[in-house]
């Protein structure tokens, strides 16, 4: 059967990692080309990267960044940040890139989701999120959680699916950082409104959440960034945890943890 | 007699992202690599890989727009030339698709490739790490274990006859993951985004290839 997914976000600020908090608040954490290398070989399903610095400062990808990162990475990366052009997809693709990952400028111009997914297929095209609650419906905010559109969150995904999206990342600006766990009001908002596969985001604090995004999210991946960051085998820990509690993974690391407890932190003890 | 390093040939028709089949071909044997579009490249490479991802209609005009159509067609058929084709180049192995209207494909395998039809709870795309039933447990799969994960993304599939299917799979029913006729090994599934089974079953297949040069 086809298994949830777990896939560590990998945020990038002047090609360092970062921990994002609420969108505000930013905390160096390390080198991308190092957390990749540990990430495929403690069984995480596929990798995020990132780019928060793109879109503000007008750029496109960074090309040398992704090309080396895709060197290690033998699951399927998906590449975001100032992607606004087929050119740029074509670049990412060619540097390594599995999937591309479109957020602003999916609201700036809806066509390019369509003329991208005829392009290189609906598979390749993830349109990436951020929400928060405004009175009392969900809005799509856009520029890093800056700037509200106004727009309903669960209108917006049934326009993606119908414009081409291959897949929906959601994340929460509420929850970014808070680990609190996901907000499953919003996924399963998410999750009923479209028939593509979504991934949640943001929120997540312990490793239980994880499992709460598939069991009582309905989503078919469960992503998270900061908690994956500081400790050995996170994501290993992670899929055992995923599995205690009833989420179908992947399990193919040597290292299982099948017969463990975990602590408050979601670590084997 | 047998050549220690074969050459590969990975085939640029301005389909997907060539850089993952590269680097886990690197990783995984030592060979001579070029990625081309160039006839000669063809002709003189030992082993030809046809990857793939996007739409089948754009493939074949890519194809054609650079000649290499009939090239290809002459290597495999004529020269029996071993071929490897992922995902969309599984696809392009077969005779039709209802992809974008109906399309012709090579037609080196008899059948064709239709869109999933999987109950309403089966999202499509088919997008994940799902596990495979292997039918002929050959060399291809010396090593690997039994239903073996590796990573799927499409919407669309291979329906062929039994006798060519080496693996499938299952979402809402049963359906092709890998197909082996004569010379052409054809994978729905990713092999070089499918870490260790993926990067073993590329290793498998070179080596395979290997003893019969």
């Amino acid at each position: 059967m086809l298994k949830n997914r777990l896939i560590p976000v990998i945020i990038v600020k002047d090609k360092l990692i970062v921990q994002s908090f609420n969108f505000k608040r930013f905390l160096p954490i390390g080198k991308i080309k190092t957390a990749i290398e540990f990430f495929v070989n403690w069984d995480v399903d596929e990798i995020i990267i990132l780019d928060i610095d793109a879109t503000k400062q007008e750029r496109g990808p960074q090309l040398e960044v992704i090309e080396w990162a895709s060197r290690e990475c033998f699951v399927p990366l998906t590449v975001g940040g100032g992607i606004r052009s087929i050119e740029n997809i074509k670049d990412v693709l060619r540097a390594g890139a599995d999937k591309i990952s479109i957020n602003s400028y999916a609201v700036e111009n809806p066509q390019f989701i369509t003329d991208a997914a005829i392009r290189f297929g609906n598979q390749c095209i993830t349109v990436s999120i951020d929400t928060m609650k405004v009175s009392n419906d969900y809005n799509v905010f856009i520029r890093n959680g800056k700037i509200d559109t106004g727009i309903k969150v669960s209108d917006w995904v049934k326009k993606l699916e119908r414009l081409g999206a291959g897949e929906i990342l959601i994340n929460s600006i509420e929850r970014d950082g808070s680990r609190e766990g996901y907000d499953l009001e919003l996924l399963n908002l998410i999750s009923s409104n479209v028939n593509i596969p979504v991934v949640a985001c943001g929120g997540v604090g312990d490793m239980r959440h994880l499992a709460s995004g598939i069991t009582e999210g309905h989503c078919q991946a469960v992503a998270a960034a900061n908690i994956f960051q500081h400790t050995e085998h996170s994501t290993i820990a992670a899929k055992a945890m995923m599995n205690k509690l009833g989420a179908q993974v992947r399990l193919s690391s040597d290292v299982k943890y099948e017969n463990f407890n975990f602590d408050h932190f979601g670590r084997p003890v | 007699m047998s050549k220690a390093i074969p050459k590969i040939c990975i085939i640029d028709y301005g389909m997907g992202n060539l850089r993952s089949v590269i680097n886990a071909l690197e990783h995984t044997v030592k060979f001579d690599v070029c990625v081309s579009n160039e006839k000669k490249d063809l002709d003189s490479s030992d082993i030809l890989i046809l990857p793939g991802v996007g739409s089948f209609n754009d493939a074949i005009g890519n194809l054609r727009e650079r000649d290499l159509f009939d090239k290809l067609d002459n290597e495999v058929i004529n020269r029996k030339k071993p071929l490897m084709a992922i995902c969309l180049g599984m696809q392009l192995v077969m005779e039709s698709s209802e992809e974008g209207g109906l399309s012709q494909g090579f037609g080196w395998i008899p059948g064709s490739v239709t869109r999933f039809q999987a109950p309403n709870e089966y999202r499509v795309p088919h997008m994940g790490w799902d596990n495979i039933k292997v039918k002929n447990r050959n060399d291809l799969f010396e090593g690997i274990e039994q239903d073996p994960d590796f990573y799927f993304v499409h919407s669309y599939h291979v329906n062929c006859d039994k006798q060519y299917v080496i693996a499938s799979c299952d979402y809402g029913y049963e359906f092709t993951a890998a197909i082996q006729k004569d010379n052409i090994v054809a994978f729905q599934f990713h092999p070089e985004k499918s870490h260790k089974n993926g990067l073993l079953l590329l290793t498998n297949y070179i080596n395979s290839i290997k003893g019969q040069l």
